[in-house]
């Protein structure tokens, strides 16, 4: 813990702001191009969307800078670094499915990240107890932590997925489509929920990154929304969302912005 | 419980055991009606009549034998599952033997082992061994890869290393596949120490079989059989009742 500490400290020194920086970076399954060399910069303090169609393989990017994909071409950097193993800072990666173990309760589940971090088979301490427990109330499922995943409902898997993700306390974010297996309200309470946790400051969050198909979703929740179009992804356009929060869909100022990206993200022939 | 609840339970026992009294009861008019003789088709009466307090000894010598070979194969197989998947060199290197042992009808096997090992316990135990091994490795591998497609990407993310992804994953997500092979190896254990007792025993249901079919006491080998099934059936709900504790979370995920 210690040790980490001294590297966030070392690498938040040399790179002020920049957490994530790619330069004309390639990424490739097998023989198949998925992401076909992408600029993007990715500054503390930003909830940034990754926007494109399905398959474009904007995913591939997340995938990339949590370190699950190797880079096939150009660079990229966390902070200063290179991705993976080495990182200085704590990466946390939400996927779309929650992947909660059926076998464990949510409190369990929310731990898990602590008991692989520390190689503490199944007990905590009960600094950490505490600490997963405050996370179950920032997402709402205090009266549930000994409940089991089949016991909850779909949105509730998700948030408790949440829970577990922050509990590794990440300094930057990932959310692959998080709540896309999700119906619509269920999807928009949480997109508000994430948003007000990420603006309470009471995480260490330094950064935000979410993929997703929905422009609505890219520009009700993003500071900045990177365009991307088919595959292999390619960078269409930035464009900076600028509205006060809590953003109104039916305000006129939030109707331009879609009509802005909508037109970013149009395949140009 | 409501009342509906217990009519419908009541309902679910009726209408098969109406069913089998049906049925026993057609098969003692046919018997009697038709004068079939004995060592042919012994009437269900004739069968119920004839039990003998040996018989206890002898479903005792063939359940001990088919149990330890069960607990055997059980172990050796979950054992055999995890170096597969831990280690890919071994499954590459052992899993054409798994095969032939599969495929290699324990009937064949048999007589070796009785030669080997004498016409005790232990030739039953291990034919029991043989035939009930190969099911649960297959099934435990499958659990043990089962998880890997979906929660690879978050344990990587953890920085989980390999011994945490068993410990932590890939064990308790077999367990379920692992207690559906046990159900159908522990009937499959039953066959070998039978079989082994039909080549050479003193004791068992096998024996027994073998015996009274020579003599054409009929009425002993149905009792006989009926006990095999008997033992099979108890194992089956013995197993299914653990499994209902201890993979209590399966319900729902599997099928």
């Amino acid at each position: 813990m210690n040790m980490r500490a001294v590297l966030r400290e070392a690498a938040g020194t040399q790179v002020e702001s920049m957490l994530v920086h790619a330069d004309a970076l390639r990424l490739r399954y097998g023989e198949v191009e998925a992401v076909g060399g992408v600029s993007l910069a990715i500054e503390s303090g930003e909830f940034v969307s990754l926007l494109g169609p399905s398959g474009c393989g904007k995913s591939s990017i997340l995938r990339a800078i949590a370190g699950l994909v190797p880079v096939a071409g150009g660079e990229l950097r966390i902070a200063g670094g290179p991705p993976g193993e080495g990182a200085g800072l704590q990466i946390g990666m939400m996927f779309q499915k929650p992947l909660l173990l059926p076998w464990r309760t949510t409190l369990e589940n929310v731990q898990l990240p602590v008991e692989i971090a520390m190689h503490s088979g199944s007990h905590v301490g009960r600094v950490e107890r505490q600490l997963a427990m405050d996370l179950l109330r920032i997402v709402g499922l205090a009266d549930f932590a000994d409940a089991y995943p089949h016991q909850l409902s779909g949105g509730m898997q998700q948030r408790a997925a949440l829970a577990r993700t922050l509990m590794s306390d990440p300094d930057i974010l990932l959310l692959d489509e998080p709540f896309g297996a999700l119906d619509e309200f269920t999807r928009e309470t949480l997109n508000e929920e994430l948003l007000s946790i990420w603006r309470s400051g009471r995480t260490r969050l330094k950064a935000i990154v979410m993929v997703t198909h929905s422009i609505p979703e890219a520009v009700a929740m993003s500071d900045r929304i990177i365009v991307l179009g088919p595959r292999p992804a390619r960078l269409l356009d930035v464009v900076a969302v600028r509205l006060p929060h809590p953003r109104d869909p039916a305000d006129p100022g939030f109707a331009r912005m879609l009509g802005q990206v909508r037109t970013a993200a149009r395949p140009k022939s | 419980m409501s009342i509906v609840m217990s009519r419908a339970l009541n309902r679910a026992w009726a209408i098969p055991l109406a069913f089998v009294i049906g049925v026993l009861a057609l098969w003692q008019g046919l018997v009697v009606g038709l004068a079939i003789p004995e060592y042919l088709l012994p009437a269900p009466l004739v069968i119920v009549e004839t039990l003998d307090r040996s018989l206890l000894t002898e479903i005792a010598y063939t359940a001990g034998e088919a149990l330890c070979g069960f607990v055997i194969a059980s172990g050796l197989a979950f054992a055999a599952a995890i170096a597969f998947v831990r280690f890919r060199t071994i499954e590459q290197g052992l899993f054409p033997f798994a095969i032939t042992l599969k495929t290699t009808p324990i009937v064949a096997i048999a007589p070796l082992l009785v030669l080997w090992l004498g016409t005790g316990w232990w030739s039953k135990v291990a034919a029991a061994v043989l035939i009930s091994f190969f099911p649960v490795l297959v099934n435990t591998v499958k659990g043990l890869k089962a998880p890997e497609a979906d929660f690879q990407d978050p344990f990587r993310t953890m920085r989980a290393d390999p011994a945490q992804i068993f410990r932590k994953l890939r064990i308790p997500y077999c367990l379920p596949y692992f207690f559906s092979a046990l159900k159908i190896s522990s009937s499959l254990a039953i066959v070998g120490a039978i079989v082994g007792e039909f080549v050479g025993a003193e004791h068992g249901l096998g024996y027994l079989i073998v015996i009274s079919s020579a003599h054409l006491e009929t009425p002993t080998v149905f009792q006989a059989i009926g006990a095999a099934a008997l033992i099979g059936i108890a194992m089956f709900y013995l197993l299914e009742w653990v499994e209902k504790r201890v993979v209590f979370w399966a319900q729902v995920e599997l099928e």
